[in-house]
C-alpha cells in the first residue's frame, strides 16, 4: 500500500489496528471467562476449608488451616455413606433400563416406516417439555396406585419413564443415519429382527447410546424433586435428598462450612468423572446431535 | 419359529409393564395395629441435623421409655414438608403428626385436631393443667374453628438485635423510641458503622419495619381493617407518616449501602464483623448463628421503639410460634399427645433452652443466651399479635401478591410515599373487584 | 360392481405377499411398547390429570375441590404477576437466547480453531454445567451482593465504583444479571455442540476461502453458520426449552422478587401451588400455570423447529 497518499493509507492503519485490537479482544474474553469459572470451582473447594467464623468474617478470603470437621458433619448429616449405595442402586439400572428401551423404540422409529410412528415420535417429544412440578401430585397418586411409591426399584422404573423422552429424541435420528447395507446383508443371512437390532445395529450405535447414557446419569445422579415426593422411608433415601437436607439444615443453622464440603463431595466425582469421560461425550455428541 | 424366539425380549418386557399396570387398585391406608408395635407417622419440617430435629430426638428416646411398643416414624421433610403432604393426602395416606409455621392452621384448617380436652388435663410433670404452663399469649395463633389446634415450640418475637459489645464500644444505649433510635443512627454512622441492616431480597425482610410503624401510628386493628376491606381509604395521616418514616430511614442512608440488593445472610455476616450495628429480626437469630459467632460478640435485642404520638400499643409485640399438629384422621393420636407433653415437661424445656438456645414456650423459664431481654418484653407488652396484623395468614393472596410488590417498590426507591399510599389503595381495590 | 374378493382369489393372495412385512412390522411395534408403557403411565397419564386439576380450585390438603372451569386460565389473563413471569421468560428465550449462542459459537470457532490450552478452555467452561443450580445460584448470589460481592469489588479495584449496583435489588438490572449466571453455568452444553458441529466441515473450505482473501467474520458468516445450520437448530431448541423451564437457580437466588421483578413461569407456578410455608396453596391456579408453560415450551419448539427445518447443504 506504499505509494497511496496519506489520505488513502488512513483506513488500513484503522483497520489494522483494530483488527489487533479484536485479536486482543478475542483472547481476553475466553481467558477472563476460565479464569472466573476456576476461581469459582476453587472457591466452592476452599470455602470449605474454612471454619464458619472464618467463612463470615471474609467470604473469599483463603482458608488459614483444615476445617475437615466440616466434611465429617457433611458427611454425617448427609448420610453420605449409605445414600451412595442407594443411589447407584437406583441410578445404575434406570440407565441401563432406559437404554435398553430407548433405543429399542428409537431403532424402530428411525428405520421402520409406520404409519404411528410419526404420532409416537412427537408424543415421546412432548414429554420433554412438561415442567416437572405439574405432574408431582398425579404422579404420587398414579405410582403408588401401582405400588412404585417408597421403594427403589418403583424410583428405577419412574426414573426411566422421564428419561426415555430426550434419549429417543437423541437416538432416533441416530439410527436412522446408521447405514443400510449391513442391515440387509444380516436379514439376506436369515437374521430376524431382534437379533438384527440387537447384533448389529445397537453395536453400531453404541457412541450414542453411551453418550446419552451419560447424560442420563447424570441427570438421574443429582435428580431430587421427585425423590423428595416418592420416598418417605429414611433409609430409602438417594444422594440428592441427603445434601437437599443438609443444604436446608446448614441454612437454618447458618452452617455454610458444612454445606459446602457437601457441595464439594458432590461436584468432584462429577467433574472427574467428566473430565475422564469427555472425549467420549464429544464424540458421541458429534455423531448423535447432528443428524 | 426363530422369528418368535427373538421377540420374546421386547414381549416380556411389555407383558412385565402390563402386569404391573394390572395390579392397579386403590392403595389402603395400612392399618398398623400389627401383633405387637404400632407405627406412628410424623412429618416435620425441621431436617435432620437441625436443633430443633436432634432436640426433638432426645425427646423421643424418652419416650420410647414410656410407650416401648410404639415407633414414630419421623419424616425430616424440611421447610417444603407441605409439598410432601399434598400428595400423600391425595394418595390416602394420612400422617397422624405434621409440624409447621403459624400459617399451617390458615391452610389445613379444619383437617386439623382441637387439643381443646387435651390441654385440660395433667402436665407431665406436675398437677398443674397442662394449657396452663404455656405461656398465655401463644394460644391465639395456634387457635382456628373455635379451638386449639397446634401446640406451640418456641415463642418468637421479632426485635432489633444488636451487638452488646459493641453498643459499649460506640457509647449508645439501646433506643426506646423512634427518636432516640434516629439520634442513634446518627452517632453510629458519624463513627463509620451502618446503623441498620436489611437483606432485601428476603421476602417480608423489608415489609416488618412498615408494618410495625404502621401498627404503633394506628394500632393493629384499625390498620388491619383498611387493609382488608375495599373502598377504605387511606386516611389516617398514620399511614403517610410511618410511609415517610420508612423514607427517611433510606434517605439517611441509614441502612447498609446496597441493601436493595442484599440477599440474606449478608446482613448478618456484616454485623458479625463489626459493620454494621442493629439488625430487626426474628428471636430464631442466635440459636442460628451458634456456630459462626465470634469471640467478642453478644446478641441482646430491644423491643421496636414506641412512636411518639402513635395511637397504637406502643408495647405490642407480634408473637407467632411454630407448632406441632395432629390431622384429624391421624391414627393413635393419644401418644403423640403423651409425646408432647414429654416435649414440654420442664426437663426437656430445660435441655432446649440451655443445649439448644431455644426460647422456651412455657411460663417461667429462663431466656437462653442471646436473647436475654424476650421474658421482659413479653412480658411488658400489652398487646401480643398475630404477625404483618394478620394479613399473611387471613389473607395470604392480598399480602403476597398486592402488597408485597409495592413494599419492594417503595423499598427500592421506585415509589415515593404518597404514591405509595396510593397504590396500595388502588391495588386492593382491584384485587377485590377482581374476586 | 366388483364381486367380493374370494379366499383365493386377488385379495387373498395379497396378504400371503406381504404377510411376513406385516409381521415383521408387528413384531418391530412391539419394540416400541416396552418405552411407552411406563411412559404413558407415569408420565403423560399424571400429565393429564394435572391438567383435570387445572379445571379445580384446591388446596391439596383436604378432599375439597370446587370445580371452575377454565375460570383459573381466565385469571391468567388479568394476572399482571404472571404477564411479567412471561415477560421474563421471553427475556430469557430471546435475548438470553441471542446472547448465548453468539457467544457458544465465539468460543466453539475459537476452540475448533486449536488456539493454545483450548482443550483446557473446553473442559473449563464445560464445568459450571455439572453443578447443580443450587450451588450456582449461591455462588453468584454471593458474586453478586452489593457489600462484599465479586462484581461490585472487581469493578472499585479497577477505578469503576460509579458503576457498582445493587444489582438484585434493581428491577431493571435482577433478572439480566440471574441471566448472566444461567449462560455461565449452561454455555459449556452448547458450546460443545457447536463445536462438533464445526468439526465437521472439511478443512478444505477454510483454506479456500483464506485463498480467496476472505476475512474471519466473512468465513464464520457465509460458510461456518449455514454449513452448521441444523446444529444451531438443535442448539436454540435446547436452549429454548430449558429457558422456558427455568426455576431452580432463579428461586434460590431472588424467589422471584424483589417486587416479582424476576419471576420467571417456574418459579411462580411454584409460589402460587406449592408456596413455601407461607403460601398460597392454589394448586388448580399452580397447575393451570404450568400447563400454560407447557403449552408455551411445545408451541415454540415445533414452531421453531418448522422455521428452521431446511436441507442439509451437501458437501
Amino acid at each position: 500500500m506504499s505509494g497511496h497518499s496519506r489520505a488513502h493509507s488512513r483506513p488500513d492503519f484503522l483497520r489494522h489496528v483494530g483488527r489487533t485490537l479484536i485479536g486482543i479482544l478475542i483472547y481476553f474474553i475466553p481467558i477472563v471467562w476460565a479464569a472466573a469459572t476456576l476461581f469459582a470451582l476453587i472457591w466452592v473447594i476452599y470455602t470449605s476449608l474454612k471454619t464458619n467464623p472464618e467463612i463470615f468474617a471474609d467470604i473469599w478470603a483463603l482458608p488459614k488451616g483444615l476445617a475437615l470437621q466440616n466434611y465429617v458433619k457433611a458427611w454425617k448429616v448427609s448420610h453420605i455413606g449409605s445414600f451412595f449405595f442407594n443411589s447407584l442402586l437406583v441410578s445404575v439400572p434406570a440407565v441401563l433400563l432406559t437404554a435398553f428401551l430407548a433405543s429399542l423404540a428409537a431403532y424402530t422409529l428411525g428405520r421402520y416406516e409406520a404409519r404411528w410412528n410419526r404420532p409416537i415420535y412427537y408424543l415421546f417429544l412432548v414429554g420433554m417439555m412438561i415442567p416437572v412440578h405439574l405432574t408431582l401430585i398425579p404422579l404420587f397418586v398414579a405410582a403408588n396406585s401401582l405400588h412404585l411409591g417408597d421403594n427403589l426399584p418403583g424410583l428405577v422404573i419412574i426414573f426411566t419413564a422421564f428419561m426415555t423422552p430426550f434419549s429417543i429424541f437423541v437416538l432416533t435420528s441416530f439410527f436412522r443415519s446408521l447405514p443400510g447395507e449391513l442391515a440387509d446383508a444380516a436379514l439376506l443371512d436369515g437374521c430376524d429382527e431382534f437379533g438384527l437390532f440387537w447384533r448389529i445395529m445397537a453395536p453400531m450405535a453404541s457412541p450414542g447410546i453411551i453418550t446419552v447414557s451419560l447424560f442420563n446419569f447424570f441427570w438421574v445422579w443429582n435428580e431430587y424433586i421427585l425423590t423428595l415426593i416418592m420416598i418417605t422411608s429414611p433409609e430409602k433415601r438417594t444422594l440428592p435428598l441427603g445434601i437437599y437436607n443438609l443444604a436446608v439444615a446448614s441454612t437454618f443453622t447458618v452452617d455454610w462450612g458444612a454445606l459446602f464440603a457437601g457441595l464439594t463431595l458432590l461436584m468432584v466425582p462429577t467433574l472427574i468423572i467428566f473430565v475422564v469421560l469427555e472425549r467420549r461425550i464429544v464424540s458421541g455428541i458429534t455423531v448423535g446431535a447432528l443428524k | 419359529m426363530s422369528n418368535y424366539k427373538n421377540i420374546l425380549p421386547p414381549v416380556i418386557a411389555s407383558l412385565l409393564a402390563g402386569l404391573i399396570l394390572a395390579r392397579c387398585g386403590p392403595s389402603t391406608v395400612e392399618d398398623p395395629t400389627a401383633a405387637e408395635t404400632i407405627t406412628i407417622q410424623w412429618l416435620d419440617f425441621m431436617s435432620e441435623g437441625e436443633p430443633w430435629q436432634r432436640w426433638q430426638m432426645e425427646v423421643y428416646d424418652e419416650f420410647k421409655k414410656v410407650h416401648p411398643k410404639v415407633k414414630i416414624e419421623f419424616i425430616w421433610a424440611g421447610r417444603d414438608n407441605l409439598t410432601k403432604l399434598q400428595p400423600m393426602i391425595a394418595a390416602g395416606q394420612v400422617p397422624t403428626v405434621i409440624s409447621g409455621g403459624p400459617e399451617l392452621p390458615y391452610h389445613l384448617g379444619s383437617e386439623l385436631w382441637s387439643f381443646d380436652a387435651a390441654l385440660e388435663t395433667k402436665a407431665w410433670d406436675s398437677d398443674e393443667k397442662w394449657k396452663d404452663t404455656f405461656l398465655d399469649q401463644l394460644w391465639a395463633g395456634e387457635t382456628f374453628g373455635g379451638g386449639i389446634v397446634g401446640i406451640p415450640h418456641a415463642p418468637y418475637i421479632r426485635g432489633l438485635f444488636y451487638n452488646k459489645n459493641q453498643f459499649i464500644q460506640l457509647g449508645v444505649n439501646p433506643p426506646k423510641t423512634w427518636d432516640e433510635l434516629l439520634a442513634t443512627c446518627a452517632t453510629i454512622e458519624a463513627e463509620g458503622v451502618d446503623c441498620l441492616g436489611l437483606d432485601n431480597l428476603e421476602p417480608d425482610y423489608n415489609s416488618w419495619w412498615w408494618y410495625w410503624l404502621v401498627q404503633r401510628l394506628i394500632g393493629t386493628e384499625e390498620a388491619f381493617r383498611v387493609l382488608s376491606t375495599a373502598g377504605e381509604p387511606f386516611a389516617d395521616s398514620g399511614w403517610l407518616q410511618a410511609t415517610q418514616m420508612v423514607e427517611e430511614l433510606i434517605d439517611k442512608s441509614y441502612f447498609q449501602d446496597g441493601f436493595s440488593g442484599s440477599g440474606w445472610p449478608a446482613a448478618q455476616m456484616l454485623q458479625m464483623r463489626g459493620d454494621l450495628a442493629m439488625i430487626f429480626t426474628g428471636a430464631w437469630l442466635p440459636g442460628e448463628m451458634l456456630d459462626s459467632t465470634p469471640e467478642n460478640f453478644e446478641y441482646d435485642l430491644i423491643r421496636f421503639p414506641a412512636v411518639e404520638g402513635g395511637k397504637g400499643e406502643q408495647t405490642a409485640v407480634p408473637v407467632w410460634a411454630n407448632a406441632w399438629f395432629i390431622h384429624k384422621d391421624g391414627p393413635h393420636k393419644e401418644y403423640v399427645v403423651d409425646y408432647f407433653k414429654i416435649a414440654t415437661s420442664r426437663k426437656f424445656q430445660q435441655l432446649l433452652v440451655e443445649k439448644y438456645k431455644q426460647p422456651s414456650p412455657l411460663k417461667g423459664m429462663s431466656a437462653p443466651a442471646g436473647l436475654t431481654s424476650l421474658p421482659k418484653i413479653l412480658g411488658e407488652s400489652k398487646e401480643t399479635t398475630l404477625q404483618y396484623l394478620g394479613l399473611l395468614y387471613k389473607h395470604p393472596e392480598l399480602f403476597i401478591q398486592v402488597y408485597r410488590p409495592l413494599i419492594d417498590q417503595l423499598f427500592g426507591g421506585y415509589l415515593n410515599a404518597s404514591d405509595f399510599l396510593e397504590a396500595m389503595d388502588k391495588a386492593r381495590d382491584n384485587y377485590y373487584a377482581n374476586q | 360392481m366388483a364381486p367380493k374378493a374370494t379366499r383365493t382369489g386377488i385379495g387373498e393372495r395379497w396378504r400371503q405377499a406381504t404377510a411376513p412385512k406385516r409381521r415383521q412390522r408387528l413384531f418391530v411395534s412391539l419394540f416400541l411398547l416396552p418405552a411407552l408403557v411406563p411412559y404413558l403411565a407415569l408420565y403423560i397419564y399424571p400429565a393429564i390429570h394435572a391438567f383435570y386439576i387445572s379445571l379445580f380450585d384446591w388446596s391439596g390438603f383436604n378432599k375439597d375441590m370446587r370445580f371452575v372451569g377454565l375460570a383459573n386460565y381466565e385469571r391468567l389473563l388479568h394476572d399482571a404477576i404472571f404477564l411479567e413471569a412471561l415477560k421474563h421468560n421471553m427475556i430469557a428465550v430471546f435475548g438470553g437466547g441471542a446472547v448465548m449462542l453468539s457467544l457458544a459459537l465465539f468460543f466453539a470457532i475459537l476452540i475448533t480453531k486449536g488456539a493454545r490450552g483450548s482443550r483446557f478452555f473446553k473442559t473449563v467452561i464445560t464445568a459450571p454445567f455439572l453443578l447443580s443450580g443450587v450451588a450456582v445460584a449461591i455462588f453468584w448470589k454471593f458474586v453478586l451482593d452489593p457489600q462484599f460481592g465479586l462484581l461490585n469489588g472487581v469493578l472499585t479495584a479497577v477505578g469503576l465504583d460509579n458503576l457498582t449496583q445493587p444489582w438484585l435489588g434493581d428491577r431493571d438490572l435482577a433478572f439480566p444479571a440471574i441471566l448472566a449466571g444461567v449462560i455461565w453455568w449452561w454455555i459449556g452444553l452448547f458450546v460443545l455442540i457447536i463445536a462438533a458441529g464445526i468439526q465437521r466441515i472439511p478443512t478444505q473450505l477454510w483454506d479456500a476461502a483464506k485463498v480467496d482473501g476472505a476475512t474471519e467474520w466473512q468465513t464464520t458468516v457465509r460458510i461456518t453458520i449455514p454449513l452448521i445450520w441444523d446444529v444451531l437448530a438443535v442448539a436454540a431448541v435446547l436452549w429454548i426449552i430449558d429457558a422456558l423451564r427455568l426455576f431452580d437457580i432463579v428461586w434460590v437466588m431472588t424467589k422471584g422478587g424483589p417486587g416479582n421483578s424476576t419471576h420467571v413461569l417456574g418459579t411462580y407456578l411454584y409460589s402460587v401451588g406449592f408456596g413455601e410455608r407461607s403460601g398460597l396453596y392454589q394448586l388448580g391456579r399452580g397447575t393451570a400455570i404450568g400447563v400454560v408453560l407447557f403449552a408455551l415450551v411445545f408451541v415454540s419448539s415445533v414452531v421453531y423447529l418448522r422455521l428452521t427445518r431446511r436441507k442439509a447443504i451437501e458437501y
